[in-house]
């Protein structure tokens, strides 16, 4: 048990800032992420899959991208209104109404993402987000770089798919 | 209907990933995390908030404003209360303490402050081996042949090499025994009594230990025999220098924070070495 413990606490204090970021891009709240890093841990602590896991920041980071999307999910989506295309205060991103559309882009993005299978998502997070090359990836994910490649393609051809259809 | 091309989706990715947390903020929810994820494992849970308190010592005042004052008060103890709803011998608390290796308190300051202290206690001889001390105001650090204060406002760091600076007026390894043997000294009073807590839902021992101007109260688990609070309520006014901390939660072995007895000089502080003789 005290092993176990050990082996978590080193978790956090080796990788728990590098999770807080990843949950504070994925969900776009600093108000939330503590208590997300919270759950995280907390799950890490109940789960018995993760005592086989032979990389257990592995883990925890695929966690971690499944709790935020979890928590993106659980929050009640309002559907805005599309602006009309030659609206100038829309284009002009210092505006307050450029930052609030800018700031709808990047939720609509990551909602489309969501919608993406597990191992679409986590890919593109990793590729897009966290900027991870496809080796890396392909290394957490047990996978060859060549299918995490051809797998972020495809992802990116239903985000676009996806995000059409929204507009 | 308008296309979005894969560029504007990286864009897009791009400005997320651009995103990051303010330090201030990371390093607060990492520190409250691991409090919490430690009690989690160790099966502690947060009780409620209470006002207790305690008095501090240190040598840390030429440099902190803050000042902690000993709690030079000895007491003689008179267990006064006969009717006990049941026995509980004062021995069983003293051998739980003997076995406890970590402390962490969790307070709040006169100042509505925050503090955070913890302690790993040397099985031999009782004495807190190494303090961590977080406040707003000051982090301190105690090891067995130095001690380091730095005084967040001056940015100014205090290397004092040699004896303990930073210490409490009872060792928390042997904390009931130094209770009585300041009772012995002093003509005061020690009731024993037992009181439901509402925090814990369940009935604790209470040691009280009055004075003129003051009274200590220590509540003891009556499972683990450890104490889980002690509070110093004044009568008047906090003395002058008393920091008054109020702990709000005191655990026991939990493990600790890995590089908690490490000082690591923060950026730009200035640095005063002192050699203090014992």
């Amino acid at each position: 048990m005290i092993k176990r413990q050990k082996k978590i606490l080193q978790l956090l204090d080796t990788s728990g800032e590098r999770l807080h970021r990843l949950l504070a891009r994925l969900t776009r709240r600093e108000d939330v992420v503590g208590d997300l890093l919270q759950e995280l841990f907390i799950r890490l602590w109940n789960s018995k899959t993760f005592d086989k896991a032979e990389d257990p920041f592995a883990y925890a980071y695929r966690a971690a991208i499944n709790l935020a999307f979890e928590w993106r999910r659980k929050q009640k989506i309002t559907c805005c209104q599309p602006l009309q295309e030659n609206c100038p205060a829309a284009s002009d991103s210092s505006s307050a109404l450029g930052k609030m559309i800018r700031a709808e882009e990047l939720e609509q993005v990551l909602n489309a993402t969501s919608k993406l299978t597990d191992l679409a998502r986590d890919v593109v997070v990793m590729r897009y987000i966290e900027q991870d090359s496809y080796e890396e990836i392909a290394e957490r994910l047990g996978k060859k770089p060549q299918y995490m490649r051809a797998l972020c393609a495809k992802a990116m051809a239903q985000l676009r798919e996806l995000l059409t259809s929204e507009k | 209907m308008s296309e979005i091309d894969e560029k504007e989706i990286k864009r897009r990715f791009e400005s997320i990933s651009n995103f990051e947390p303010s330090s201030e903020v990371s390093a607060r929810d990492l520190k409250q995390v691991r409090r919490r994820l430690s009690r989690h494992m160790s099966g502690q849970q947060p009780r409620e908030k209470k006002i207790w308190r305690i008095i501090m010592k240190s040598r840390m005042t030429k440099l902190a404003a803050a000042a902690m004052i000993v709690l030079a008060v000895v007491f003689s103890m008179t267990i006064f209360n006969k009717s006990m709803p049941t026995a509980y011998a004062i021995e069983q608390t003293i051998e739980a303490m003997r076995k406890v290796n970590t402390v962490n308190l969790l307070g709040t300051m006169v100042d509505g402050g925050q503090l955070e202290i913890w302690i790993k206690v040397n099985p031999e001889t009782g004495e807190n081996d190494y303090i961590y001390l977080d406040c707003p105001q000051l982090r301190g650090l105690q090891s067995p042949n130095e001690a380091y204060f730095y005084d967040k406002k001056a940015n100014v760091v205090k290397h004092l090499k040699g004896g303990n600076h930073l210490r409490f007026d009872v060792r928390f390894g042997r904390f009931i025994e130094d209770m009585f043997d300041v009772a012995k000294s002093i003509n005061g009073e020690v009731d024993i009594d037992f009181e439901y807590d509402t925090g814990g839902a369940k009935q604790v021992i209470l040691l009280a230990i009055k004075l003129d101007e003051s009274t200590l109260e220590c509540k003891v688990d009556p499972e683990t025999k450890l104490p889980m609070s002690m509070n110093m309520k004044f009568n008047g006014p906090p003395q002058s220098g008393q920091l008054g901390q109020s702990f709000d939660e005191i655990y026991y072995d939990l493990p600790l924070p890995e590089g908690i007895f490490e000082f690591e000089i923060p950026e730009g502080a200035e640095v005063i070495e002192e050699i203090v003789e014992q």
